[in-house]
């Protein structure tokens, strides 16, 4: 199945930090709830993995991640992520397109497109809960994105940032508190509804 | 279908119980009456290495009623609830529900806190409860607290449940005299989820209608409460064209996975007829037309 | 001469053809005492889980077993690289294709067989398929077939690239199997360019799976010292089996033995030979040691034997007045992965061309071509025989179409195109010799009996409140009892069956057969037929079936055949038993044969009061006092290759109401009139017909294997898959009339499958009959709540009164 997912999100900091964030692969896995990079191959290739947990479920996916574009000028990054869980009974590939966008007046857009496509188990038998998932993933991954660039900053919003950065949860099960926190971040945030194929 | 290995505890109080969740922490869940969770452990999607059954603490079953209040013992069973006359007389809605769930084995083993716990949007009780404005009581590892079951869902299996937590009681409300409520669910067999379906519960008082809860099933993240279409028809004296209104507003917080019970409009559409016939069959309830 | 009552009461005792008698398996399954093969255990007996493709098309790079086998319990892993020196990492198909029976090098479909585990346990065998570690190089997969006949298709079989053949005739595309055609295409074309009339429908027969309750699985046990294998498998013909183990292992015919014990429901689900059966044994063959291997819910829908999966065109023309003149159809049938339908007719797409149906129809022309796509393998007969409920769709769907288009009412086209009672043997423009039939009498007995009249007038005035109610009509007919051996033949072993009786001394007595029950009451029918043919009580009669070593050879049990095939053959052996006690018994009384009379369990001397010997006298005479030169015993067996087919049909009426803000349909009526020839328990035909009915509501309301664009299986398990319980299926009320087959024994022709294939096009006519006032001529199955709701919708039928 296929999960298709567009959503923007305003970044409390600089076109240009954020820009500058968004090109450390590693440090950008690891706003992915669950997610971290354990290994450089070279340049643009990397090895990871992923705990998703949603719920009683918990799947480990583990893979490659390719950088596969960086346009400095449109400051747009093209990745594609590969994993085969553990048991070897599913896989998910993720293309994923993220630009940063500047909307003047030191504003800044984050854009993302992604393109989720499960097989094996988790297409055939948790399809129900796919969208949920990704929607999830995707919305803790802005708000840790977002906290990680202002953290970069100086002050006391840099400092705040960096207390969450600090409390950000491993995998993306959570307290409830700290979900209850992203739920508040996004409401009225104009995500886009997911679109699901599959 | 074989689930991998846990170990097994079947604690005889709620006090061990809590230790035992508090001990194991992330790694144990909760067993009731295991519908929900022990398919998802023999597809090996959840792997939990304790399950926690609540089965022999006899506290958390039974229904009671007290100063208006219908106490209702997480482990209570569907069948139970269907069985109790104390519920036909004092709050229909709950055994009318009950009787939609799955089928009669699952509705043998399944219980009403399992249910309500589990965090699956596609579960019944859930609306049932907002639709009634239930409270749920929580124990866990700090003493007791009791929250309103609106509110209780953060997201797909996210509740505010913590760690340790156990949901051991429904308190609902009797509803007054001039109520009227109904459980309108569609699916595609016996067995299954619903494709969309809604709960009303609804006071009359003449022919205003003085309070209405409408709570949806399996059309978004989390069951939904239909604030705007409430709004809608509490206060006025409902005809079919503020019924027609309250539908379209019902619609418009739908948001469904997309499944092989249909896509996003089915769906939504659903949802909205569903919520039509809830509304009609409660007003008639209330008025004393229909039982 | 009049029958006396003692001559009555004496039939009576003996609870043969005609007798609704209790079926004498159900004691057993009631109460829990069924043995199933799951039920099988053996000393020393291991585990076997299998290692499944995720992908629906994949290069396999590498596999390590290493980390399973370092797990306590494990014994083996076996892949494609442990078979290939025993030559059996590929099996030929029943089909003339080949299948892997794991995956060599890659996957062609999602949860293809990889690697089996063998473990002490079948926990420890689930955690180490989890521990074997496959990579895999993901290709593009093909799940639709008419995307498969692209020309830039990814190209699914490599093993055949290059090859212009594949079994079955020429290949066309790297994805194609076969191409073929009966009829006379350049008459029927010239028909269709000169008629008055002509209508044309896509449709489409869904992949389904027939779902048995019981899965597959099998117990194989290799005894090393005495050289011999012996299977327990979930087998609808375990003969068969017994001769593709052989040929397979090397292992001789005479040290296999195949047993098929009770069987939970087949319906051509158990008929094929599957990957897990031949790992099975060789893993039992290699360790020595009996190994259990039995699929789960998920591992029987996803892989084992789908049915169906016809994307059919139809057309018809006709003059003016609905006089059929020519019936066209072009299919592309998906096939799967591998080509390895389990057919034995000699015609790839089996006995389709029997879709002319119970019509007058003077020319036509089928074509049918076969395709590879990344979806299991299968094509098997759900509950039919071989493609006949496609065939059965396609002409009674086509002619509702041309009814409304000609705005006939849709009974009275089928009366205008009947074949006549008086045409029978009719010979059909495909190439059938249609037995016997009486149509007209069977539509007429059931518009009569549901108000036909009634009902189209409510129609009308639901019409009129904007309500939806549909009124479906079927007069199908079937082609059942496979099969003539000069038709069928399953690796060229021809398609008898076999009937073998023994008398014991004081006149009970056993036969066994080469068919094998898995439902449908072979211990409690076949006994009927040998009390009826030769006067012994059926309550004395054991059946036993399924064992090769102690039964006759035999072809087994699916496509109707065991009434028309193995109870012509027990019919048969049973006279010959008779003969022989008619031989005994004028010894006995000192007289001519030919001054005996046979009456009902006795001979008696003609003319002569009080001379007479019963069966018991004479089965202890055969065993002490038989006449000079004849064999002691009373003992026989019969192999019966039947003449022809037989033609089972019906005519059946569906009532159903659509709520049109849901897309819900409600069966309120369905009428069933069956005619099976001779009927010899009505209570089992009564209890098969349900059954049919049901998996036909199953199929045309709910049931589908549908698959995403990447090849992964949505409905793999019974939350998904349509499987009715008591609580949604409707009620059936039945009918019949009987119009013996000429050519068989007892005049019986088979009727389990004609309530699936009869069924499936009356209830979606029903459903199109619903829409047919507004211009739809055609929605196809299945039809839920859901896909019947798109119309409504598109056609606005759901909006409300703005009030």
């Amino acid at each position: 199945m296929q999960v298709k997912l567009q959503k923007s999100f305003p970044i409390e900091a600089s076109p240009g930090d954020s820009w500058q964030f968004l090109q450390d692969i590693s440090e950008v896995a690891a706003c992915v709830p669950g997610a971290r990079i354990t290994e450089q191959v070279d340049e643009t290739n990397y090895k990871g993995q992923v705990v998703v947990k949603l719920g009683p479920v918990t799947a480990t996916f583990k893979g490659d991640l390719e950088v596969k574009g960086v346009d400095q000028e449109k400051r747009e990054l093209q990745l594609t992520g590969k994993g085969m869980d553990s048991k070897g009974t599913s896989s998910a590939t993720m293309d994923l397109n993220v630009a940063i966008q500047d909307e003047g007046e030191g504003n800044t857009q984050l854009v993302g497109d992604a393109t989720v496509t499960v097989t094996g188990k988790l297409a055939s038998f948790g399809a129900r809960m796919m969208t949920q998932v990704a929607d999830q993933i995707l919305n803790q991954f802005v708000v840790n994105f977002s906290n990680r660039v202002v953290a970069m900053g100086e002050g006391a919003e840099a400092e705040a940032a960096a207390a969450k950065v600090a409390e950000q949860p491993r995998e993306i099960s959570a307290l409830a508190l700290i979900w209850q926190t992203v739920i508040g971040f996004l409401k009225g945030l104009f995500g886009h509804k997911p679109s699901t194929s599959g | 279908m074989i689930p991998g290995s846990f170990e097994y505890h079947r604690p005889a109080t709620l006090d061990d119980a809590v230790s035992l969740l508090t001990e194991y922490g992330d790694e144990a869940r909760v067993l009731a009456g295991g519908h929900s969770l022990l398919p998802m452990m023999k597809l090996r999607f959840a792997e939990p290495a304790h399950l926690v059954d609540l089965n022999d603490i006899d506290t958390l079953k039974g229904i009671t009623e007290e100063q208006g209040v219908l106490h209702i013992g997480a482990m209570t069973t569907e069948n139970e609830l269907i069985a109790s006359s104390l519920l036909r007389e004092k709050c229909p809605l709950i055994p009318e529900a009950a009787e939609l769930i799955a089928d009669p084995q699952v509705r043998n083993r399944g219980t009403i806190g399992g249910d309500i716990a589990h965090g699956d949007p596609s579960n019944d009780h859930p609306a049932v409860m907002m639709a009634l404005d239930a409270d749920l009581v929580l124990r866990g590892p700090a003493g007791e607290r009791v929250v309103p079951a609106d509110g209780f869902y953060l997201g797909t299996y996210y509740t505010l449940l913590e760690p340790g937590e156990i949901l051991i009681g429904i308190r609902v409300p009797v509803p007054p005299s001039g109520s009227g409520a109904s459980y309108q669910k569609l699916k595609r067999k016996t067995g299954d989820y619903a494709t969309a379906a809604s709960a009303v519960c609804l006071q009359m008082e003449g022919d205003i209608c003085r309070k209405i809860n409408i709570a949806l099933t399996n059309v978004g993240p989390t069951a939904l409460k239909a604030d705007e279409a409430m709004q809608v028809l509490a206060g006025q004296n409902i005809n079919d064209s503020l019924v027609g209104e309250a539908v379209r507003k019902a619609m418009a917080i739908c948001d469904p996975a997309v499944d092989l019970r249909g896509d996003v409009e089915y769906r939504t559409h659903m949802a909205g007829e569903m919520t039509r016939r809830a509304i009609n069959l409660a007003l008639e309830r209330a008025r004393g037309n229909r039982s | 001469m009049a029958t006396s009552a003692e001559t009555l009461e004496r039939e009576d005792r003996l609870g043969g053809i005609g007798c609704s008698r209790k079926r004498k398996e159900d004691p057993r399954f009631i109460q829990g005492k069924g043995n199933y093969v799951d039920d099988i255990k053996m000393p020393g007996m291991v585990y076997g889980d299998i290692v499944r493709s995720p992908y629906a098309h994949a290069r396999i790079k590498s596999i390590n077993k290493d980390r399973a086998l370092a797990l306590p319990g494990v014994h083996a892993v076996i892949t494609a690289e442990d078979l290939k020196p025993l030559n059996l990492h590929w099996m030929p198909t029943l089909a003339g294709d080949v299948q892997a029976v794991l995956a060599d090098e890659k996957v062609a479909f999602q949860n293809q067989e990889v690697a089996m585990v063998i473990a002490d346990d079948r926990y420890i065998a689930a955690d180490a398929v989890e521990l074997v570690e496959v990579e895999y190089e993901e290709l593009p997969p093909v799940v639709d077939p008419h995307a498969s006949m692209k020309p830039d298709a990814p190209v699914i079989r490599e093993d055949l690239v290059g090859k212009d053949e594949a079994g079955q005739g020429k290949r066309i595309h790297d994805n194609h199997i076969f191409t073929w055609e009966a009829g006379e295409k350049a008459a029927t074309d010239s028909i269709f360019d000169g008629a008055e009339i002509t209508v044309k429908e896509e449709m489409v027969n869904p992949r389904v799976h027939p779902c048995p309750l019981e899965t597959c699985g099998c117990v194989a046990s290799m005894d090393k010292i005495r050289g011999d294998l012996t299977v327990y498998m979930t087998s609808q013909a375990p003969h068969i089996v017994r001769t593709v183990v052989s040929m397979l292992s090397g292992v001789p015919e005479s040290k296999v033995r195949i047993i098929s014990p009770d069987i939970g429901g087949g319906f051509g689900n158990k008929v094929g030979v599957y990957p897990g059966y031949v790992v099975a044994i060789v893993a039992s063959i290699v360790l020595g040691r009996p190994v259990k291997w039995i699929e789960d819910r998920i591992e029987n829908l996803s892989t084992t034997a789908f049915a169906r999966d016809y994307h059919m065109t139809g057309e018809l023309a006709s003059d003016r007045e609905g006089h059929i003149k020519a019936l066209r159809v072009n299919v592309l049938a998906d096939h799967g992965a591998f080509n390895s339908h389990a057919q034995p007719t000699k015609w790839p797409a089996g006995l389709f061309s029997v879709c002319t149906g119970s019509y007058d129809i003077p020319n036509a022309y089928v074509r049918v071509d076969g395709v590879y796509t990344n979806k299991a393998p299968g094509g098997v007969a759900y509950r039919c025989s071989f493609r006949v409920t496609e065939a059965v769709y396609v002409i009674e769907r086509m002619i509702d179409v041309l009814a409304q288009k000609l705005d006939i009412d849709k009974a009275e086209i089928r009366r205008r195109n009947f074949i006549r009672p008086e045409q029978f043997p009719y010979h059909s423009a495909l190439g059938w010799e249609y037995d016997s039939g009486d149509y007209p009498t069977a539509l007429d007995k059931v518009l009569e009996a549901v108000d036909y009249e009634g009902l189209r007038r409510e129609q009308a005035e639901k019409r009129a409140r904007g309500e939806l109610m549909g009124i479906g009509l079927c007069t199908f007919t079937e082609i059942v009892g496979a099969g003539p051996s000069k038709a069928c033949d399953v690796l060229g072993v021809g398609m008898f069956d076999s009937c073998e009786i023994r008398v014991h001394p004081t006149g009970s007595a056993i036969a066994r057969m080469g068919t094998i029950t898995q439902g449908q009451g072979h211990q409690t029918t076949y006994a009927q037929i040998i009390a009826s043919e030769l006067g012994i009580p059926s309550e004395e009669v054991e059946i036993e079936e399924g064992d090769t070593s102690t039964a006759p050879y035999g072809l087994g049990t699916y496509g109707s055949r065991s009434t028309p095939v193995g109870g012509a053959a027990t019919a048969q052996a049973a006279r010959k038993l008779r003969d022989k006690a008619r031989r005994i018994a004028a010894h006995l009384l000192e007289v001519s044969e030919d001054d005996l009379d046979w009456d009902v369990d006795r001979f008696k001397v003609k003319g002569v009061p009080g001379q007479e010997k019963t069966m018991k006298e004479i089965a202890w005479a055969a065993y002490n006092d038989v006449p000079d030169g004849m064999e002691m015993g009373l003992e026989t067996v019969e192999y019966y290759d039947p003449p022809n087919f037989t033609f089972p049909f019906g005519a059946y009426l569906c009532v159903i109401d659509i709520d049109r803000y849901t897309g819900e349909g409600k069966i309120r009526r369905f009428y069933a009139l069956d005619d099976c020839g001779t009927r010899i328990n009505p209570m089992i035909i009564e209890g098969q017909i349900h059954g049919g009915l049901t998996e036909a509501f199953a199929v045309a309301m709910g049931q589908e294997l549908v698959f995403d664009e990447q090849g992964n299986l949505l409905s793999g398990s019974l939350l998904d898959y349509f499987l009715p319980t008591a609580w949604e299926t409707p009620k059936w009320e039945t009918d019949y009339t009987v119009t013996p087959s000429p050519h068989h024994p007892l005049g019986a022709k088979g009727v389990a499958e004609s309530p699936h294939v009869g069924g499936i096009p009356c209830i979606s006519n029903a459903v199109n009959d619903a829409f047919s006032h507004l211009g739809v001529t055609h929605i196809g199955m299945p039809h839920t709540a859901f896909n019947v709701w798109k119309t409504i919708h598109s056609l606005g039928l759901d909006k409300r009164d703005q009030t």
